[in-house]
């Protein structure tokens, strides 16, 4: 009973930390499935719009399908999200890797620094690529646009791997090793593997950084934007139904891929071969 | 026994970390089919040896070779080597089976081909009936005979166990001792047992090298460092008991200056002998251990019944070896230490 009490300041943390970051879902929600009276013509008429749905409406969700771009932008906002986390896991995973095996400290230096492309504003790092870009005709691209992206999501993702790939038992790899695994096979048959709750973390992080990236997309596709260039145009023109309805649009994949990754992300990782 | 064809051998093997210098030019031979120990405290540079033979560190100085051949440079997985550590190395994401036949897939074996070879060691082993277990969900002996058999499945030229048996109950621990020792006689190969507790070995190493400081003290049978320890450190870590040491001189021929080493079963307690001053007892069972102090040493006295400390007492030493500087110089002295 004593215990169970002194469990309540956690579950009050638990309940804040919950509502701090689903009430803009919901509001996100209550927007999109509200009819246009009760929510925005509210605001007009000089009244706050309710925090409770008052009617239900698929219309804005019809509206926003309506608009041709918005398919068009999705396929481009998932190309990009899907090369980006590939890109990241392909390249991030043997320079982690090779960090892993350095002493920890020196490892940790040149990790830090790998962060310097995301200390500049990416103002700054996007008109020169797209200057680039144009004369590479990658302008407009979703290649171009993930490999520009890559710039801030690889130090982030070397990051991650670094701390589980660090956290793997030393011994697990070198018998792997004396088993008769090269370099290639240890990485990929052995430490992916083992590591591979921080590998779906890393890739669902850089698939969702892409997924929310605004400034290269602004910059290097603005006239076949993503998602999110979408619904920053439609909101600034004065579209906030059909934008609330992107908005949620955009989120569906997202959580769709937590779910289907939520599997990796948990479970009994380091559990086998340790305790005797 | 062993045999007169070497298997592995170092030669002038050092190792830095920065400054401190972790192997001290190892030398080593171990035979084919030998069952070597080494033993060395926690710090002495056990593992980076280990580390060094496998081929996960390389040393900055000397050789490596096995079966002759030389293999200082080659990587891990191209020395034909076998090891089973302290922790198993369990790969958790596979089945009991899949970790005893992950070095024949590394070997490009056809599945038919290495079937054929991880039964028969699961058999030996005794796990047929959990290899389709995953290795998460074995107890603690299993996990220790499937990390066995994943090393017997092929045939390297040497067995490197890493205290294969410090993450076992105690009671299970005895028997698998004997297990391992039956197995290297059965399959009549060189083991190297690497282990900070001596008596895992006393039993069943043909020889045993005490590592201290990245240096081999002393390699013989345990026997030898039991009776004869070459150095006083050694005499100190060998036994239950470490063994005492008394200043003395010998006096034939020449005059020796030095210190007499003997075991506690090789001193008693007697009507007359040297002079000294209990200390302090502890007894277990119906043996009364004494701390003894003479001068400025002390030393371990076996008595039958307890004295109480403060007491004065007079010790006769059956036999001794003689000491000069730490280092042995003369076996088997007969007879009183003299001052």
């Amino acid at each position: 009973m004593n215990r169970a009490w002194r469990l309540i300041p956690l579950y009050i943390g638990v309940v804040i930390i919950l509502l701090y970051t689903l009430f803009p879902l919901y509001i996100l929600f209550l927007l999109a499935f509200t009819p246009a009276a009760y929510t925005t013509i509210a605001i007009h008429s000089g009244n706050y719009p309710t925090l409770y749905p008052a009617g239900f409406t698929l219309y804005n969700l019809q509206a926003a399908f309506g608009i041709p771009e918005i398919m068009t932008a999705l396929i481009k906002s998932l190309e990009t999200a899907f090369l980006v986390g590939g890109l990241a896991l392909l390249i991030g995973i043997p320079a982690a890797y090779g960090l892993s095996r350095l002493k920890p400290k020196i490892a940790s230096i040149i990790s830090t620094t790998l962060f310097f492309a995301n200390m500049l504003p990416s103002v700054t790092i996007a008109i020169p690529i797209s200057a680039t870009f144009l004369r590479l005709g990658l302008n407009e691209t979703f290649l171009g646009l993930a490999l520009a992206q890559e710039l801030i999501v690889l130090p982030l993702t070397v990051f991650m791997l670094l701390g589980a790939f660090q956290s793997l038992p030393r011994e697990i790899v070198s018998q792997a090793r004396v088993d008769g695994a090269g370099l290639m096979t240890t990485i990929y048959t052995v430490i992916v593997p083992l590591a591979k709750a921080g590998v779906a973390a890393a890739f669902l992080l850089s698939w969702m950084m892409s997924w929310d990236e605004f400034t290269f997309a602004v910059f290097l596709s603005p006239a076949q934007p993503t998602l999110p260039i979408l619904i920053y145009e439609y909101v600034t023109r004065g579209y906030i139904l059909e934008a609330a309805a992107f908005s949620m649009i955009v989120t569906i994949p997202v959580v769709v891929l937590v779910i289907f990754m939520a599997k990796f992300l948990k479970g009994e990782i380091l559990a086998g071969g340790l305790n005797g | 026994m062993p045999d007169n064809v070497p298997r592995l051998e170092l030669e002038g093997v050092s190792k830095k970390f920065g400054k401190i210098s972790v192997l001290d030019k190892i030398d080593l031979k171990v035979m084919e089919n030998e069952f070597f120990a080494i033993l060395g405290p926690s710090g002495s540079g056990k593992s980076t040896l280990l580390r060094t033979v496998i081929g996960i560190e390389t040393p900055d100085e000397g050789r490596i070779l096995i079966n002759g051949k030389d293999v200082t440079d080659l990587p891990a997985n191209k020395r034909n080597l076998s090891v089973v550590f302290q922790s198993y190395a369990l790969y958790p994401n596979m089945t009991v089976y899949q970790n005893i036949a992950f070095p024949l897939k590394m070997r490009r074996l056809t599945p038919e081909a290495i079937k054929k070879r991880v039964l028969p060691t699961a058999e030996r082993l005794g796990i047929t009936d959990i290899l389709q277990k995953n290795v998460t969900k074995i107890s603690g002996g299993q996990k220790q005979r499937t990390a066995l058999a994943r090393a017997l499945v092929r045939e390297p030229a040497i067995f490197l166990l890493d205290e294969p048996l410090s993450n076992l109950d105690a009671r299970v621990r005895f028997r698998a001792r004997e297990e391992l020792r039956s197995l290297q006689v059965g399959l009549r190969q060189s083991f190297v047992y690497v282990t900070h507790d001596q008596f895992e070995v006393s039993n069943i190493a043909n020889r045993v090298a005490v590592l201290h400081n990245g240096k081999f003290e002393q390699i013989s049978t345990f026997k030898e460092l039991y009776e004869y320890p070459e150095t006083k450190w050694v005499g100190d870590f060998i036994g239950n008991y470490p063994m005492n040491f008394l200043p003395a001189s010998m006096v034939a021929g020449d005059r020796t200056e030095g210190e007499a080493g003997f075991r506690t079963e090789w001193i008693e307690v007697s009507d007359s002998g040297i002079d000294c001053e209990v200390q302090s007892g502890e007894t277990v069972g119906d043996i009364n251990f004494l701390y003894c102090i003479k001068d400025d040493s002390h030393f371990i006295v076996k008595h039958d019944r307890y004295v109480e400390p403060g007491s004065m007492l007079k010790c006769s030493v059956r036999r001794c070896n003689l000491y000069v500087d730490g280092k042995l110089v003369k076996k088997d002295i007969i007879g009183q230490p003299q001052r």
